[in-house]
Protein backbone atom coordinates (compact mmCIF):
# COMPACT_ATOMS: atom_id res chain seq x y z
CA UNK A 1 0.00 0.00 0.00
CA UNK A 2 2.85 2.35 0.94
CA UNK A 3 4.58 1.53 -2.34
CA UNK A 4 1.37 2.22 -4.25
CA UNK A 5 0.93 5.62 -2.59
CA UNK A 6 4.57 6.46 -3.24
CA UNK A 7 4.13 5.47 -6.89
CA UNK A 8 1.11 7.73 -7.26
CA UNK A 9 3.02 10.60 -5.66
CA UNK A 10 5.99 10.12 -7.99
CA UNK A 11 3.70 10.02 -11.06
CA UNK A 12 1.88 13.17 -9.93
CA UNK A 13 5.21 14.88 -9.33
CA UNK A 14 6.50 13.94 -12.77
CA UNK A 15 3.30 15.15 -14.44
CA UNK A 16 3.56 18.45 -12.54
CA UNK A 17 7.22 18.86 -13.53
CA UNK A 18 6.35 17.99 -17.13
CA UNK A 19 3.65 20.63 -17.26
CA UNK A 20 5.88 23.21 -15.60
CA UNK A 21 8.67 22.54 -18.11
CA UNK A 22 6.45 22.85 -21.17
CA UNK A 23 5.53 26.44 -22.05
CA UNK A 24 2.40 25.47 -23.99
CA UNK A 25 1.15 23.21 -21.21
CA UNK A 26 1.92 25.90 -18.65
CA UNK A 27 -0.10 28.42 -20.64
CA UNK A 28 -2.96 25.94 -20.83
CA UNK A 29 -2.96 25.32 -17.08
CA UNK A 30 -2.79 29.07 -16.50
CA UNK A 31 -6.03 29.63 -18.45
CA UNK A 32 -8.16 29.02 -15.39
CA UNK A 33 -6.47 31.33 -12.87
CA UNK A 34 -6.03 33.93 -15.64
CA UNK A 35 -9.76 33.84 -16.36
CA UNK A 36 -10.52 34.13 -12.66
CA UNK A 37 -8.11 37.01 -11.94
CA UNK A 38 -9.11 39.01 -15.03
CA UNK A 39 -12.86 38.58 -14.76
CA UNK A 40 -13.05 39.16 -11.01
CA UNK A 41 -10.92 42.31 -11.49
CA UNK A 42 -13.41 43.52 -14.12
CA UNK A 43 -16.38 42.60 -11.95
CA UNK A 44 -14.97 44.51 -8.95
CA UNK A 45 -13.36 47.57 -10.50
CA UNK A 46 -15.16 48.06 -13.84
CA UNK A 47 -18.66 46.80 -13.08
CA UNK A 48 -18.18 47.94 -9.46
CA UNK A 49 -19.99 44.97 -7.94
CA UNK A 50 -19.17 43.77 -4.44
CA UNK A 51 -16.62 41.07 -3.72
CA UNK A 52 -19.04 38.36 -2.59
CA UNK A 53 -21.06 38.78 -5.79
CA UNK A 54 -17.99 38.69 -8.02
CA UNK A 55 -16.47 35.64 -6.37
CA UNK A 56 -19.75 33.74 -6.56
CA UNK A 57 -20.43 34.81 -10.16
CA UNK A 58 -17.18 33.31 -11.46
CA UNK A 59 -16.37 30.65 -8.87
CA UNK A 60 -19.19 28.48 -10.13
CA UNK A 61 -16.73 27.17 -12.69
CA UNK A 62 -13.53 27.39 -10.74
CA UNK A 63 -13.92 26.18 -7.18
CA UNK A 64 -10.29 25.10 -6.70
CA UNK A 65 -8.53 28.40 -7.27
CA UNK A 66 -7.66 30.71 -4.37
CA UNK A 67 -8.20 34.41 -4.85
CA UNK A 68 -6.75 37.50 -3.20
CA UNK A 69 -8.13 41.02 -3.65
CA UNK A 70 -6.02 44.11 -3.03
CA UNK A 71 -8.50 47.00 -3.18
CA UNK A 72 -5.84 49.67 -2.71
CA UNK A 73 -3.78 48.47 -5.67
CA UNK A 74 -7.01 47.56 -7.52
CA UNK A 75 -5.49 44.17 -8.15
CA UNK A 76 -6.75 40.58 -8.06
CA UNK A 77 -4.42 37.61 -7.70
CA UNK A 78 -5.42 34.01 -8.42
CA UNK A 79 -3.44 31.02 -7.20
CA UNK A 80 -3.68 27.60 -8.79
CA UNK A 81 -1.27 24.65 -8.96
CA UNK A 82 1.76 25.72 -11.08
CA UNK A 83 0.38 29.13 -12.03
CA UNK A 84 -0.21 32.36 -10.12
CA UNK A 85 -1.77 35.19 -12.11
CA UNK A 86 -2.70 38.75 -11.29
CA UNK A 87 -4.83 41.35 -13.03
CA UNK A 88 -5.27 45.00 -12.14
CA UNK A 89 -7.29 48.04 -13.11
CA UNK A 90 -5.35 50.12 -15.66
CA UNK A 91 -7.72 53.10 -15.70
CA UNK A 92 -11.36 54.08 -16.23
CA UNK A 93 -11.16 53.68 -20.02
CA UNK A 94 -9.09 50.56 -20.40
CA UNK A 95 -10.47 48.59 -17.45
CA UNK A 96 -8.54 45.57 -16.20
CA UNK A 97 -5.62 43.72 -17.77
CA UNK A 98 -3.62 40.65 -16.87
CA UNK A 99 -0.17 41.52 -15.54
CA UNK B 1 -44.64 56.01 -49.31
CA UNK B 2 -42.22 53.07 -49.63
CA UNK B 3 -40.49 51.68 -46.53
CA UNK B 4 -37.05 53.13 -47.34
CA UNK B 5 -38.52 56.63 -47.88
CA UNK B 6 -40.43 56.26 -44.62
CA UNK B 7 -37.26 55.26 -42.78
CA UNK B 8 -35.31 58.15 -44.34
CA UNK B 9 -38.02 60.61 -43.25
CA UNK B 10 -37.88 59.15 -39.76
CA UNK B 11 -34.10 59.73 -39.58
CA UNK B 12 -34.59 63.36 -40.61
CA UNK B 13 -37.18 63.99 -37.89
CA UNK B 14 -35.54 61.84 -35.21
CA UNK B 15 -34.72 63.03 -31.73
CA UNK B 16 -31.35 62.10 -30.22
CA UNK B 17 -30.38 61.81 -26.55
CA UNK B 18 -28.29 64.57 -24.96
CA UNK B 19 -26.59 63.75 -21.65
CA UNK B 20 -29.55 61.49 -20.83
CA UNK B 21 -32.31 59.82 -22.82
CA UNK B 22 -35.59 61.72 -22.76
CA UNK B 23 -38.25 59.75 -20.86
CA UNK B 24 -41.51 58.71 -22.57
CA UNK B 25 -42.68 55.76 -20.44
CA UNK B 26 -44.70 52.98 -22.02
CA UNK B 27 -45.97 49.69 -20.62
CA UNK B 28 -44.45 46.42 -21.79
CA UNK B 29 -46.26 44.16 -19.32
CA UNK B 30 -46.06 40.87 -21.22
CA UNK B 31 -42.41 41.38 -22.19
CA UNK B 32 -41.56 42.26 -18.58
CA UNK B 33 -43.46 39.26 -17.21
CA UNK B 34 -41.54 37.02 -19.59
CA UNK B 35 -38.05 38.51 -19.21
CA UNK B 36 -38.18 38.86 -15.43
CA UNK B 37 -40.43 35.85 -14.81
CA UNK B 38 -39.66 32.64 -12.92
CA UNK B 39 -36.48 30.90 -14.04
CA UNK B 40 -35.26 33.85 -16.13
CA UNK B 41 -31.99 35.55 -15.30
CA UNK B 42 -32.50 38.93 -16.93
CA UNK B 43 -30.32 41.63 -15.32
CA UNK B 44 -31.73 44.60 -17.22
CA UNK B 45 -33.96 45.67 -20.09
CA UNK B 46 -33.93 49.07 -21.78
CA UNK B 47 -36.32 49.93 -24.61
CA UNK B 48 -35.84 53.01 -26.78
CA UNK B 49 -38.81 53.79 -29.01
CA UNK B 50 -38.87 56.75 -31.40
CA UNK B 51 -35.69 58.04 -29.79
CA UNK B 52 -37.00 58.13 -26.23
CA UNK B 53 -36.58 55.93 -23.18
CA UNK B 54 -39.84 53.98 -23.21
CA UNK B 55 -39.03 51.31 -20.63
CA UNK B 56 -36.30 50.14 -18.31
CA UNK B 57 -36.01 47.69 -15.44
CA UNK B 58 -33.11 46.12 -13.59
CA UNK B 59 -32.61 43.14 -11.32
CA UNK B 60 -30.42 43.69 -8.22
CA UNK B 61 -27.53 44.21 -7.91
CA UNK B 62 -27.65 45.89 -11.35
CA UNK B 63 -28.89 49.48 -11.71
CA UNK B 64 -29.31 52.10 -14.44
CA UNK B 65 -25.89 53.52 -13.56
CA UNK B 66 -24.03 50.20 -13.48
CA UNK B 67 -22.00 48.77 -16.30
CA UNK B 68 -22.66 45.21 -17.45
CA UNK B 69 -20.42 42.85 -19.38
CA UNK B 70 -21.29 42.87 -23.09
CA UNK B 71 -19.06 40.00 -24.28
CA UNK B 72 -19.53 39.50 -28.04
CA UNK B 73 -21.67 42.61 -28.43
CA UNK B 74 -18.15 44.08 -28.68
CA UNK B 75 -17.87 42.59 -32.19
CA UNK B 76 -20.56 44.98 -33.43
CA UNK B 77 -18.55 47.90 -32.00
CA UNK B 78 -15.63 46.59 -34.06
CA UNK B 79 -17.94 46.70 -37.09
CA UNK B 80 -18.46 50.42 -36.46
CA UNK B 81 -14.72 51.12 -36.11
CA UNK B 82 -14.12 49.35 -39.43
CA UNK B 83 -16.93 51.48 -40.88
CA UNK B 84 -15.21 54.66 -39.75
CA UNK B 85 -11.88 53.50 -41.23
CA UNK B 86 -13.53 52.50 -44.52
CA UNK B 87 -15.36 55.84 -44.61
CA UNK B 88 -12.04 57.64 -44.29
CA UNK B 89 -10.47 55.50 -47.01
CA UNK B 90 -7.97 53.98 -44.55
CA UNK B 91 -9.04 50.45 -45.46
CA UNK B 92 -11.39 48.71 -47.91
CA UNK B 93 -13.48 45.59 -47.54
CA UNK B 94 -11.72 44.07 -50.53
CA UNK B 95 -8.24 44.73 -49.13
CA UNK B 96 -6.13 41.68 -48.32
CA UNK B 97 -5.64 41.54 -44.56
CA UNK B 98 -1.94 40.95 -45.32
CA UNK B 99 -1.72 44.60 -46.46
CA UNK B 100 -2.20 45.63 -42.83
CA UNK B 101 -1.10 42.49 -40.94
CA UNK B 102 2.14 41.35 -42.60
CA UNK B 103 2.08 37.89 -40.94
CA UNK B 104 -0.77 36.97 -43.29
CA UNK B 105 1.56 37.42 -46.26
CA UNK B 106 3.41 34.19 -45.47
CA UNK B 107 1.76 32.15 -48.24
CA UNK B 108 -0.62 32.59 -51.18
CA UNK B 109 -3.56 30.95 -49.37
CA UNK B 110 -3.40 33.38 -46.44
CA UNK B 111 -2.86 36.32 -48.81
CA UNK B 112 -6.33 35.62 -50.22
CA UNK B 113 -7.95 36.54 -46.88
CA UNK B 114 -9.69 39.93 -47.09
CA UNK B 115 -11.13 42.43 -44.60
CA UNK B 116 -14.59 41.48 -45.92
CA UNK B 117 -14.02 37.80 -45.12
CA UNK B 118 -13.25 38.71 -41.50
CA UNK B 119 -16.31 40.95 -41.30
CA UNK B 120 -18.40 37.98 -42.46
CA UNK B 121 -16.79 35.38 -40.14
CA UNK B 122 -15.59 33.52 -43.21
CA UNK B 123 -11.81 33.56 -42.80
CA UNK B 124 -11.38 29.81 -43.17
CA UNK B 125 -8.88 29.81 -40.29
CA UNK B 126 -8.92 26.49 -38.38
CA UNK B 127 -10.47 27.98 -35.24
CA UNK B 128 -12.37 26.23 -32.42
CA UNK B 129 -15.07 28.54 -31.04
CA UNK B 130 -16.10 26.88 -27.81
CA UNK B 131 -16.31 28.14 -24.26
CA UNK B 132 -16.67 26.56 -20.83
CA UNK B 133 -18.20 23.36 -22.21
CA UNK B 134 -14.91 22.37 -23.86
CA UNK B 135 -12.14 24.52 -22.37
CA UNK B 136 -9.14 22.45 -23.41
CA UNK B 137 -10.08 22.53 -27.12
CA UNK B 138 -11.14 26.15 -27.13
CA UNK B 139 -9.20 28.55 -29.34
CA UNK B 140 -11.14 31.37 -27.64
CA UNK B 141 -9.96 30.54 -24.12
CA UNK B 142 -6.38 30.10 -25.36
CA UNK B 143 -6.66 33.55 -26.96
CA UNK B 144 -8.29 35.38 -24.04
CA UNK B 145 -6.58 33.64 -21.11
CA UNK B 146 -3.75 31.54 -22.50
CA UNK B 147 -0.79 32.12 -24.81
CA UNK B 148 -2.87 34.41 -27.05
CA UNK B 149 -3.43 36.97 -24.34
CA UNK B 150 -0.09 38.71 -24.98
CA UNK B 151 -1.09 39.72 -28.53
CA UNK B 152 -4.41 38.39 -29.75
CA UNK B 153 -4.20 39.59 -33.36
CA UNK B 154 -0.78 37.93 -33.74
CA UNK B 155 -2.09 34.75 -32.09
CA UNK B 156 -4.95 34.48 -34.60
CA UNK B 157 -2.78 35.43 -37.58
CA UNK B 158 -0.61 32.36 -36.86
CA UNK B 159 -3.52 29.92 -37.40
CA UNK B 160 -3.47 27.58 -40.38
CA UNK B 161 -6.31 27.65 -42.89
CA UNK B 162 -8.91 24.88 -42.66
CA UNK B 163 -10.76 26.06 -45.77
CA UNK B 164 -10.35 28.65 -48.52
CA UNK B 165 -11.17 32.16 -47.25
CA UNK B 166 -14.72 33.21 -48.07
CA UNK B 167 -16.09 29.72 -48.70
CA UNK B 168 -17.27 28.68 -45.24
CA UNK B 169 -19.08 30.64 -42.51
CA UNK B 170 -17.87 29.86 -39.02
CA UNK B 171 -18.43 32.22 -36.09
CA UNK B 172 -14.99 33.10 -34.75
CA UNK B 173 -13.82 35.44 -32.03
CA UNK B 174 -10.44 35.05 -33.68
CA UNK B 175 -11.69 36.67 -36.89
CA UNK B 176 -12.81 39.70 -34.87
CA UNK B 177 -9.52 40.16 -33.04
CA UNK B 178 -7.49 39.71 -36.21
CA UNK B 179 -9.70 42.37 -37.81
CA UNK B 180 -9.01 44.67 -34.85
CA UNK B 181 -5.29 44.18 -35.58
CA UNK B 182 -5.95 45.50 -39.10
CA UNK B 183 -7.92 48.47 -37.71
CA UNK B 184 -4.93 49.27 -35.48
CA UNK B 185 -2.60 49.47 -38.46
CA UNK B 186 -5.13 51.45 -40.52
CA UNK B 187 -5.64 54.02 -37.76
CA UNK B 188 -1.98 54.38 -36.83
CA UNK B 189 -0.62 53.75 -33.37
CA UNK B 190 -1.15 57.20 -31.84
CA UNK B 191 -4.76 57.49 -32.97
CA UNK B 192 -5.61 53.87 -32.21
CA UNK B 193 -5.00 54.31 -28.49
CA UNK B 194 -8.16 56.40 -28.13
CA UNK B 195 -9.95 55.45 -31.37
CA UNK B 196 -13.06 53.88 -29.78
CA UNK B 197 -13.67 57.13 -27.85
CA UNK B 198 -12.88 59.64 -30.58
CA UNK B 199 -14.64 57.67 -33.34
CA UNK B 200 -17.63 56.40 -31.36
CA UNK B 201 -18.12 56.62 -27.60
CA UNK B 202 -17.59 60.37 -27.16
CA UNK B 203 -19.65 61.21 -30.24
CA UNK B 204 -22.58 59.08 -29.02
CA UNK B 205 -22.30 60.25 -25.40
CA UNK B 206 -21.42 56.75 -24.15
CA UNK B 207 -19.74 58.02 -20.98
CA UNK B 208 -19.77 54.64 -19.23
CA UNK B 209 -17.95 52.78 -22.00
CA UNK B 210 -14.83 50.77 -21.17
CA UNK B 211 -12.88 48.72 -23.71
CA UNK B 212 -10.26 46.40 -22.24
CA UNK B 213 -7.06 45.52 -24.07
CA UNK B 214 -4.72 42.57 -24.51
CA UNK B 215 -1.07 42.48 -23.41
CA UNK B 216 -0.03 44.33 -26.57
CA UNK B 217 -2.50 47.20 -26.15
CA UNK B 218 -4.99 45.85 -28.70
CA UNK B 219 -8.68 46.38 -27.89
CA UNK B 220 -10.26 42.97 -27.39
CA UNK B 221 -12.84 43.18 -30.16
CA UNK B 222 -14.31 39.77 -29.49
CA UNK B 223 -15.31 40.33 -25.88
CA UNK B 224 -14.38 43.31 -23.75
CA UNK B 225 -16.65 46.33 -24.15
CA UNK B 226 -18.44 47.13 -20.88
CA UNK B 227 -21.14 49.80 -20.56
CA UNK B 228 -24.51 50.59 -19.01
CA UNK B 229 -27.55 49.25 -20.88
CA UNK B 230 -28.62 52.84 -21.61
CA UNK B 231 -25.28 53.47 -23.31
CA UNK B 232 -25.47 50.19 -25.24
CA UNK B 233 -28.84 51.46 -26.48
CA UNK B 234 -27.10 54.57 -27.85
CA UNK B 235 -24.97 52.31 -30.03
CA UNK B 236 -28.05 50.42 -31.26
CA UNK B 237 -29.71 53.76 -31.94
CA UNK B 238 -26.80 54.82 -34.18
CA UNK B 239 -27.56 51.80 -36.37
CA UNK B 240 -31.33 52.37 -36.21
CA UNK B 241 -30.64 55.87 -37.56
CA UNK B 242 -28.54 54.48 -40.42
CA UNK B 243 -25.19 55.64 -39.02
CA UNK B 244 -26.26 59.24 -38.44
CA UNK B 245 -26.13 60.93 -35.03
CA UNK B 246 -27.85 64.25 -34.59
CA UNK B 247 -27.12 65.32 -38.16
CA UNK B 248 -23.56 64.02 -38.17
CA UNK B 249 -22.69 61.04 -40.36
CA UNK B 250 -20.61 58.67 -38.23
CA UNK B 251 -20.82 55.55 -40.39
CA UNK B 252 -20.49 55.79 -44.17
CA UNK B 253 -23.64 55.82 -46.27
CA UNK B 254 -24.73 52.25 -46.96
CA UNK B 255 -22.70 50.84 -44.06
CA UNK B 256 -25.69 49.77 -41.97
CA UNK B 257 -27.31 48.12 -45.02
CA UNK B 258 -24.04 46.26 -45.67
CA UNK B 259 -23.84 45.20 -42.01
CA UNK B 260 -27.36 43.73 -42.24
CA UNK B 261 -26.73 41.82 -45.46
CA UNK B 262 -26.27 38.09 -45.11
CA UNK B 263 -22.68 36.83 -45.15
CA UNK B 264 -22.46 35.10 -48.56
CA UNK B 265 -20.76 31.98 -47.19
CA UNK B 266 -23.75 31.15 -44.95
CA UNK B 267 -25.77 30.20 -48.02
CA UNK B 268 -22.99 27.79 -48.93
CA UNK B 269 -23.66 25.97 -45.65
CA UNK B 270 -27.28 24.80 -46.07
CA UNK B 271 -27.41 23.20 -42.61
CA UNK B 272 -26.61 26.55 -41.01
CA UNK B 273 -29.81 27.94 -39.49
CA UNK B 274 -28.25 31.02 -37.91
CA UNK B 275 -28.23 34.26 -39.84
CA UNK B 276 -25.26 36.60 -39.76
CA UNK B 277 -24.28 39.80 -41.54
CA UNK B 278 -21.05 41.69 -40.83
CA UNK B 279 -20.34 41.34 -37.08
CA UNK B 280 -24.13 41.59 -36.51
CA UNK B 281 -26.71 38.77 -36.17
CA UNK B 282 -29.79 38.85 -38.42
CA UNK B 283 -33.28 37.41 -38.19
CA UNK B 284 -33.37 36.78 -41.92
CA UNK B 285 -31.37 37.15 -45.10
CA UNK B 286 -32.42 37.85 -48.66
CA UNK B 287 -34.60 35.04 -50.00
CA UNK B 288 -35.19 33.47 -46.58
CA UNK B 289 -38.67 32.08 -46.01
CA UNK B 290 -37.96 30.97 -42.45
CA UNK B 291 -36.92 33.40 -39.72
CA UNK B 292 -34.26 32.51 -37.17
CA UNK B 293 -36.39 34.15 -34.43
CA UNK B 294 -39.77 33.21 -35.95
CA UNK B 295 -41.97 35.34 -33.70
CA UNK B 296 -39.84 38.51 -34.02
CA UNK B 297 -40.18 41.03 -36.86
CA UNK B 298 -38.28 39.84 -39.94
CA UNK B 299 -36.09 42.96 -40.04
CA UNK B 300 -34.70 42.44 -36.50
CA UNK B 301 -30.92 42.44 -36.28
CA UNK B 302 -28.80 42.19 -33.18
CA UNK B 303 -25.47 42.55 -31.44
CA UNK B 304 -25.28 39.52 -29.15
CA UNK B 305 -22.96 38.32 -26.40
CA UNK B 306 -22.37 35.30 -24.19
CA UNK B 307 -24.97 34.50 -21.51
CA UNK B 308 -27.77 36.50 -23.15
CA UNK B 309 -26.40 40.02 -23.68
CA UNK B 310 -28.10 41.68 -26.65
CA UNK B 311 -28.86 44.90 -28.49
CA UNK B 312 -31.85 44.26 -30.77
CA UNK B 313 -32.55 46.81 -33.50
CA UNK B 314 -35.98 46.65 -35.19
CA UNK B 315 -36.38 49.40 -37.84
CA UNK B 316 -40.01 48.53 -38.69
CA UNK B 317 -40.96 49.31 -35.06
CA UNK B 318 -38.53 52.25 -34.69
CA UNK B 319 -37.15 50.50 -31.63
CA UNK B 320 -33.93 49.45 -29.89
CA UNK B 321 -34.09 46.86 -27.12
CA UNK B 322 -31.15 46.12 -24.84
CA UNK B 323 -31.16 43.07 -22.60
CA UNK B 324 -28.41 42.20 -20.15
CA UNK B 325 -28.53 38.82 -18.49
CA UNK B 326 -26.85 35.91 -16.83
CA UNK B 327 -28.38 33.12 -18.94
CA UNK B 328 -26.55 29.95 -18.04
CA UNK B 329 -29.08 27.68 -19.72
CA UNK B 330 -31.49 27.76 -22.67
CA UNK B 331 -34.58 29.00 -20.75
CA UNK B 332 -34.73 32.41 -22.42
CA UNK B 333 -36.07 32.69 -25.97
CA UNK B 334 -35.21 35.79 -28.01
CA UNK B 335 -38.11 35.00 -30.32
CA UNK B 336 -40.70 34.91 -27.51
CA UNK B 337 -39.31 38.01 -25.81
CA UNK B 338 -39.36 40.08 -29.00
CA UNK B 339 -42.85 38.78 -29.84
CA UNK B 340 -44.08 40.39 -26.60
CA UNK B 341 -42.17 43.62 -27.25
CA UNK B 342 -43.53 43.87 -30.81
CA UNK B 343 -47.10 43.12 -29.70
CA UNK B 344 -46.94 45.98 -27.21
CA UNK B 345 -45.77 48.44 -29.87
CA UNK B 346 -48.17 47.32 -32.58
CA UNK B 347 -51.11 47.21 -30.13
CA UNK B 348 -50.60 50.83 -29.12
Amino acid sequence: MKRFALGILIILGLVTLGIAANARMRAMVAIFPTYYAKEVCTCLFVLKQDEAFCRAYHAQFLPLIALGVDREAMQVRAWAPIATVSARLIDERFGCAVQ
Amino acid sequence: MCLSALLAARVEAASFPAAEWEDAPEAYAAAEAYAFGPGMKTDGVVIIRAGKLAYEKYRAPYTADGRHVAWSISKSFLNALVGVMVGEGKMALTDPVAKLVPALGRDEAHKALTIGHLMHMSSGLAWQESYEESPLNSSVLRMLYGEGQADMAAFVAAFALGSTPGTKWSYSSGDSNLLMGAVRQAAGEARYRTLPWTALFDRLGMRSAVWERDGHGGFVASSYVHATPRDLARFGYLFLRDGLWNGERILPEGWVAYSRTLAPAIKATPAEKQRYGAQWWLNSGEGDTVLYWPEAPADTYAAMGHWGQAIYVIPSLDIVVVRTADDRDESFSTSTFLKHVAAAVVGR
